[in-house]
């Protein structure tokens, strides 16, 4: 009775472990069959017509451009709208709504001539009542605000936007500022329109179609676009919060794009899929609140800043893909980035133990890392970091939080230790910058150098575009020298891109630029 | 039918703990919409300019009546998160999350219970020890790995469906059960192993018991014995047990949601959360706490059915 017993447990067993490893040779089929040569085309001429999905990991906080500040609704909303300016894949500004503009010799007045014939998705014109509109509300000019509109603080240089002529516009700043052009890419939107939240219409290549919550959001081509219609037909952007899920729909063909791949996920996409690498566009750090003992102290900062391993984290959480980091500017800006200060924090345990024990803290100390728990990206880099830093006798202890509370309590409150996310700006060196000025609202890392604000009024001032650039290079420096954060990476932006479409474009900023893409032949 | 009003006044009072809880833990929890709603953009002026104009920095009492009166006059409100009524956020996803819960709910009673039977008549034959077996495996699989293996054997290999190629209801209902199948038996495989477990050893109980001896002395067969009288006396515990299956079905599955990407209530419970969508994590908890109360209520009327001592 016994010996039966289990012989039938065995047979079940191998039964139920069978139909498990069936299942799993299973996905290799798939892939195989997707081998097929005749889709195997890395680059063809492009054709017109076609519809894609695109899988995005978060729901859009808004469909008025003005209101949207979530990086994940920008990339999405970059096909819908443009500024008077937009950013090309170089990082220069191009014009866009605007044919040209100049800016006065003082760096106080930008002149813009409008493009002839630029459309609105509705049909109308664009209008120089329009622009002083769109400019007004992004910079909290109008009469009547709405608090949700999010205010650039750059635009409160603003004095006046005058209207010369039917085409031509006037903005006149109140104090000289060269690089405020780098705002103006804020979309342009038709004057006094109220379902920009429900029914978003702007003048880019593709115009809005539907959009349901938690679900996905639809666009098509727009046939009036002033640069050409664009390849695809329509494209959806479709909600996968969930990068497991995201995985199966790219296998299953569900999804034809999706733009954030984990590294060990694009290996196994590798062959089935194009996987594109590019730069997310973004300084990911170990931020240390500058007033809380002991982070109030420099050579402790510099104590954290040897101690870890920026190759090693690199290695860990992205499997070696990202650009190491020196200080407070991403790569990717080519003009202003300084790469000398990649070197200055070489791992080196010796030193960091060193400067501990100069800075009065020989048996190291306890500190927290108040992560937000939904970036597993930051989490995990917490993680390595806690093992680095135990070589040095410093104890970290990881919290994870929820992203609301990290807003509340981190960023806005400041009250923290530690934290470990990745900041974006915009297109201009300000944008990146400003936020270590004492005074600046955002500065959630509570740093303060008397030199520092000197040397960024100078830099925000400078007319000139060398004296311009020497300035932010020299405010890298003071960062990098006063440790003001653990720098680490700019992570690698990894892409899987159907084989059958290609034109995939990366930008110095974070967007998906659905108009380059097309079908190959 | 006394008994019934009493319920009926149970419940809205439930209701109304249940939404001045959800209210208060909204006010205890670290951030609120305007800090969700302005992420990284968020300074201290531009929150307190939000606040005002949402109304949160009104007294607590004063907005948790004036929500209850909008409410009980059928207004829920606006989310703050996707500025649609919450009466259309919900009612486009509800629908969604019962055909998946009414669906789930028929395949774990017409599976569990001849399994659970079947078990308990076999107690120690080799198809007592295949179920057991069975049950232990589908119980001790996450939701999630479980959804993955279903894809996994039904889109990519079978290819009966196309993971993520979800079609709604009113699109295409034909499509939408076809897709809608998996997750429900996704959802329903470990809740079946539950109900069997437990009907299989109430089964065991019963038939230890004095009534079975008695009923067997007088020459009664085993399996008039065990369909006439144990099965009744054995389905009252169960009873209680499916009810709380169901209304926990009822209520959505947030894992098996994410993994067949389906809109239903669960993510959209959780995004809320997460962005402090206070009107819609209202709405949405009231609705689970009302389908809790409503389901023990039906199941206090079964027990009444089945066992003519119990007097409500």
């Amino acid at each position: 009775m016994m010996k039966r017993k289990h012989v039938s447990l065995f047979i079940l067993i191998i039964l139920v472990l069978s139909i498990a490893l069936y299942g799993c040779g299973g996905d290799k089929t798939v892939a195989d069959d997707e081998k097929a040569p005749a889709n195997d085309v890395s680059s063809g001429t492009p054709t017109y017509g076609g519809q894609i999905v695109v899988g995005i990991s978060q729901d859009l906080d808004s469909l008025d451009p003005h209101k949207a500040v979530a990086a994940g609704t920008k990339e999405v909303l970059f096909n819908i709208f443009e500024g008077l300016v937009k950013p090309d894949k170089d990082g220069n500004l191009v014009p866009a709504v605007a044919e040209t503009y100049n800016l006065s010799s003082d760096g106080k007045v930008y002149t813009f001539k409008l493009r002839e014939g630029v459309k609105f998705h509705n049909g109308n014109v664009v209008t120089a009542d329009d622009i002083i509109y769109s400019l007004k509300r992004c910079a909290g000019l109008l009469d009547t605000t709405d608090s949700s509109v999010v205010v650039e603080s750059a635009l409160s240089n603003v004095a006046e936007v005058k209207k010369v002529d039917e085409t031509t516009v006037e903005v006149i700043l109140k104090e000289p500022d060269t690089e405020l052009i780098g705002y103006l890419t804020s979309a342009i939107i038709p004057k006094d329109y109220a379902d920009q939240d429900s029914a978003p219409i702007g003048t880019g290549p593709f115009q809005f179609v539907s959009y349901s919550p938690l679900e996905n959001f639809i666009m098509a081509k727009y046939e009036d676009y002033y640069a050409g219609e664009p390849y695809l037909d329509q494209v959806t952007f479709k909600i996968v919060s969930n990068p497991d899920t995201a995985m199966i729909e790219l296998l299953a063909g569900s999804i034809d794009i999706f733009p954030y791949l984990t590294s060990d996920q694009a290996n196994q996409l590798e062959g089935t899929f194009h996987v594109k690498e590019g730069n997310m566009n973004l300084v990911q750090a170990l931020f240390l609140n500058n007033q809380v003992e002991p982070f109030n102290n420099k050579l402790v900062r510099q104590a954290l800043s040897y101690a870890v391993d920026k190759q090693s984290v690199i290695d860990m959480v992205a499997g070696g893909k990202g650009t190491i980091l020196g200080s407070n500017m991403f790569a990717g800006f080519t003009k202003y980035y300084d790469e000398t200060l990649v070197n200055i924090y070489n791992n080196d345990i010796q030193k960091a133990k060193d400067l501990l024990v100069e800075a009065g803290y020989p048996d190291g100390f306890t500190f927290t890392i108040t992560v937000p728990s939904n970036y597993k990206f930051h989490v995990d880099t917490a993680q390595v970091l806690v093992e680095q830093l135990k070589q040095v006798g410093i104890t970290a202890k990881i919290s994870q939080v929820e992203w609301a509370s990290w807003i509340s309590d981190v960023y806005v409150a400041r009250k923290y230790d530690a934290t470990i996310i990745g900041l974006d700006a915009k297109l201009a060196a300000r944008d990146v910058m400003e936020r270590y000025n004492s005074e600046a609202d955002n500065n959630f890392v509570n740093y303060s150098n008397k030199q520092y604000d000197e040397t960024f009024a100078k830099a925000i001032a400078a007319i000139n575009d060398e004296e311009k650039i020497n300035y932010y290079k020299e405010l890298q420096g003071i960062l990098t020298d006063d440790a003001a954060a653990v720098y680490l990476q700019d992570p690698a932006l990894l892409v899987a891109v159907n084989k059958k479409l290609d034109g995939y474009t990366f930008y110095p900023v974070y967007v998906q630029d659905m108009a380059a893409i097309y079908y190959v032949e | 039918m006394k008994y019934v009003l009493r319920r009926m006044i149970t419940l809205i009072i439930t209701l109304l703990l249940v939404s001045f809880f959800t209210f208060m833990a909204f006010q205890i929890i670290p951030g609120d919409s305007a800090t969700a709603l302005l992420g990284t953009s968020a300074t201290k002026e531009a929150i307190e300019a939000l606040r005002e104009e949402m109304g949160l920095n009104e007294n607590v009492f004063l907005r948790f009546f004036g929500w209850l009166g909008n409410s009980l006059h059928g207004d829920f409100g606006i989310s703050t998160q996707h500025k649609i009524s919450v009466a259309q956020l919900i009612g486009e996803r509800l629908p969604v999350t019962l055909w998946i819960a009414l669906l789930s709910i028929v395949i774990i009673l017409l599976i569990s219970i001849p399994f659970g039977i079947i078990a308990a008549g076999k107690k120690g034959k080799l198809i007592d020890h295949i179920i057991t077996f069975l049950l232990h495996t589908s119980m001790a699989i996450p939701p999630f790995f479980l959804g993955i293996i279903i894809t996994l054997i039904f889109g990519f290999l079978l290819k009966w469906f196309t993971p993520g190629r979800y079609v709604g209801p009113k699109d295409n209902f034909l499509q939408f059960i076809r897709y809608i199948i998996f997750p429900a038996t996704a959802i329903a495989i470990p809740k079946i192993a539950m109900v069997v477990k437990f009907l299989r050893s109430s089964v065991i109980r019963q038939m230890k018991l004095d009534y079975v001896r008695t009923a067997r002395s007088k020459g009664n067969q085993e399996k008039r014995i065990l369909y006439k009288h144990v099965l009744k006396n054995a389905f009252i515990p169960v009873l209680t047990f499916i009810a709380m299956v169901i209304a926990d079905v009822l209520a959505g599955s947030i894992i098996i949601e994410q993994v067949f990407g389906i809109p239903g209530l669960g993510r959209l419970l959780v995004t809320a959360i997460s962005n402090r969508d206070f009107p819609v994590v209202q709405i949405i908890i009231l609705y689970i706490a009302a389908v809790v109360v409503f389901i023990n209520f039906i199941v206090d009327l079964l027990y009444q059915c089945i066992d003519p001592r119990v007097r409500l």
